[in-house]
């Protein structure tokens, strides 16, 4: 079946109960606390006005959902090669995209529109701040469809396209089955799932005390309460049962967001779909990854399993904070998976010509912010000002000795190793990582030499990517000096595009 | 097999980036520099005597504090002389080079083929010596990205123009000695030869 996507087009009409959802959403996250104390407060003889109100909202909602769906059209401009989307209801916005820009596109479906039976697809341009191009409710044929045509866009025929969906079908080149969801949800990612506790609990907490403030509770008789609990409890259950906690959330996080997790080897790109409740459907150019990265800890290494990252091209001013986003992740792979991804991706495995130790003055540096500081502080702190602090003296022996063994492995982790196709640094203490990048995709090099670092002739030196900056310190100057002209050369020479 | 003849690249035959000569910033962005610096110390002054004359009880320390302030503004001089002295760039034949810092000498190196776009800046106390800034930006982030002020307005000009030629053609042959413009970059030393080689400008 051909789709003509020349016209300008409308959603799919199920996309108005999306659109209705989301205005929805949007208002009742906005108002949810002013809506509680009205709940709360409420008078339930004036229920008719209440009911009139409420109608007449979601009338509102409902039209402007409408028009929503009615001032949205996209097309694909073949001629300038431009993927048009118009929408707005007051201000008309018009989004012109080209194509040989889109980084990404991805098909998502969340929980509602799974009810309808619609997919939105998410189109990722590299240069634009914002992820504003979004289409929330097409058919499923006719999202495959799009993104077959924006991402690769050089004038398929259609026969070639159903030979393509047939592949599709047939070849997963990566499956990750839930044995293996579960081994990695044991053995990875406590730190993640530690902040989403820590999270979770602030929030809860912030969230409980302005619901005890709307709702006059008396905050002394719950905090009374929490403290009471603290009693009956003792410290050592708490940790045993924190530490349960962090290890069911993570099994559960990560079966849940990458629940049947597949890769198939689509014409030159991986298409990738995973995801329980959610389903995530992505598509990666191998070409696009800059940075690929593996790590592996104690436990995952005896499992036989990896955790693969790749990191792509992004613009700049969102790097930092969406550079999450545009990562791809393969949660768990075994050595010979990894080996067939890293090969599909670099085209090459990397090998070692050339390994660089960091100076010594790394761990002293570690050493002194990771130890010394900290710990003079909080006992000077402890003898002069805060007493109360004494008691917990001892804990600043047990966190010396763990940081000690912390620092050391780091030390001992950190290393740069090189050759004529690869960069790679590998790093960390508990979750060991290789960071793989290959010298045609630097962007740029930058040097760094303290005056007090130039005899011992050590340096810190950033390689510049178009997916972030890759840093290695307290380098041998004179060992890099050579390499820095090879990459140079290695970088001006090639014709090769770094995208 | 061009593949294959990248391992033959010998390390000592590439040109090496550690032994590019600089060009020195011109020297009259010192005087701008010294321009901004007397202005922030103006203000800083300013200020201070404020502070001293709404605080009666505060004069008696005016003395340490006047040292202290001149001990500062000195600093600040001295550390922007040494800064001035600390930059430089070199210009090859397929990338640019830019050094600074005080404390840490920094070294950003950016091949021309890597160069996103180009753009020139002028402070209003740059304009008043007819200097400009040369901003290069890369896909790499803002890190990456170089400025390189203190230029003579012609000569970033020009550097800009050579360098948006060379962002779109495409490399043929690899050589990376040191490269000279259209008119040789004006140093202090390579303005004095200019002139007395070929005819001065204007």
């Amino acid at each position: 079946m051909a789709f003509d996507f020349s016209k300008p087009q409308h959603q799919s009409v199920k996309g108005i109960a999306i659109m209705f959802v989301d205005t929805l959403q949007n208002i009742i996250r906005g108002l949810w606390v002013p809506l509680l104390l009205i709940l709360y407060k409420f008078d339930w003889s004036k229920m008719v006005f209440f009911g009139i109100g409420v109608f007449v909202i979601l009338l509102v909602i409902g039209i402007i959902a409408y028009l929503q769906y009615k001032n949205f059209t996209f097309f694909l401009d073949e001629e300038k090669e431009e993927f048009v989307i118009q929408k707005g209801v007051i201000t008309k916005n018009k989004i012109t995209i080209q194509l040989d820009k889109i980084q990404q596109v991805n098909i998502n479906q969340s929980v509602i529109q799974k009810l309808v039976g619609v997919f939105s697809v998410d189109i990722d341009t590299a240069g634009s701040n914002k992820k504003e191009a979004s289409i929330r409710a097409v058919d499923n044929e006719i999202a495959l469809h799009l993104k077959n045509r924006l991402l690769s866009f050089e004038k398929i025929t259609e026969t070639e396209k159903t030979e393509d969906d047939r592949e599709e079908v047939q070849k997963p080149f990566l499956k990750i089955s839930f044995l293996t969801l579960v081994k990695v949800g044991i053995t990875s990612n406590y730190g993640r799932s530690i902040a989403l506790i820590l999270g979770f609990i602030g929030s809860l907490y912030g969230g409980f005390s302005d619901v005890a403030y709307s709702l006059e509770v008396n905050e002394q008789q719950v905090t009374g309460l929490v403290e009471q609990g603290f009693n009956y409890f003792s410290f050592s259950f708490f940790l045993l049962l924190g530490l349960t906690l962090i290890l069911v959330i993570n099994l559960v996080r990560t079966i849940v967001k990458n629940f049947d997790y597949q890769m198939v080897l689509q014409k030159k790109a991986l298409a990738i779909t995973y995801g329980l409740f959610a389903k995530k459907n992505t598509l990666l150019k191998p070409e696009k990854v800059q940075i690929t990265a593996y790590s592996q800890n104690f436990f995952q290494r005896k499992l036989n399993l990896f955790d693969l990252k790749m990191k792509q091209a992004s613009s700049t001013d969102e790097a930092e904070k969406d550079a999450k986003k545009s990562d791809i992740e393969v949660p768990g792979c075994n050595n010979m998976e990894r080996e067939a991804i890293l090969k599909m991706i670099l085209k090459d495995l990397p090998q070692t010509e050339e390994v660089i130790n960091p100076n010594y003055r790394y761990l002293i540096m570690t050493v002194l912010f990771g130890i010394i500081i900290p710990s003079t502080i909080f006992i000077s702190l402890g003898v002069s000002v805060f007493e109360i602090l004494q008691p917990y003296f001892p804990f600043v022996l047990v966190y010396v000795l763990f940081m000690a063994i912390v620092l050391f492995f780091k030390f001992k982790n950190y290393r740069l190793k090189l050759s004529h196709k690869f960069i790679v640094i590998k790093s960390n203490a508990w979750d060991i990582e290789h960071q793989l990048l290959q010298p045609f995709k630097i962007q740029g090099i930058t040097t760094k030499q303290f005056f007090w670092h130039k005899k011992a002739d050590v340096v810190h030196i950033t390689f510049h990517t178009a997916a972030g900056d890759v840093a290695f310190k307290f380098a041998n100057f004179s060992l890099l000096k050579p390499w820095i002209n090879y990459w140079l050369y290695e970088v001006e020479r090639t014709e090769r595009s770094w995208m | 097999m061009e593949e294959f003849s990248n391992h033959s690249v010998s390390f000592d035959s590439l040109p090496k980036f550690e032994l590019a000569t600089l060009t020195p910033l011109n020297k009259d962005y010192l005087n701008v520099i010294y321009i901004g610096n007397s202005i922030f110390s103006i203000l800083i002054a300013i200020g201070l005597l404020i502070f001293l004359y709404f605080n009666e009880s505060i004069r008696t320390y005016i003395i340490p504090m006047i040292i202290i302030l001149v001990c500062c503004i000195g600093l600040v001089f001295w550390a922007s002389t040494v800064g001035f002295k600390k930059k430089g760039f070199a210009l090859r034949e397929k990338d640019i080079i830019f050094k600074k810092g005080i404390l840490a000498t920094t070294t950003t190196i950016i091949p021309f083929n890597r160069i996103q776009h180009v753009a020139l800046h002028e402070g209003v106390l740059s304009r008043m010596y007819q200097l400009s800034e040369l901003q290069i930006y890369t896909a790499g982030g803002s890190s990456s990205d170089m400025h390189i002020s203190g230029l003579q307005k012609e000569e970033a000009e020009r550097i800009k123009s050579f360098l948006l030629t060379k962002i779109v053609t495409p490399i043929d042959i690899f050589s990376n000695t040191e490269i000279e413009l259209e008119k040789p970059i004006e140093t202090a030393i390579a303005s004095k030869e200019a002139s007395e080689k070929s005819e001065p400008q204007n």
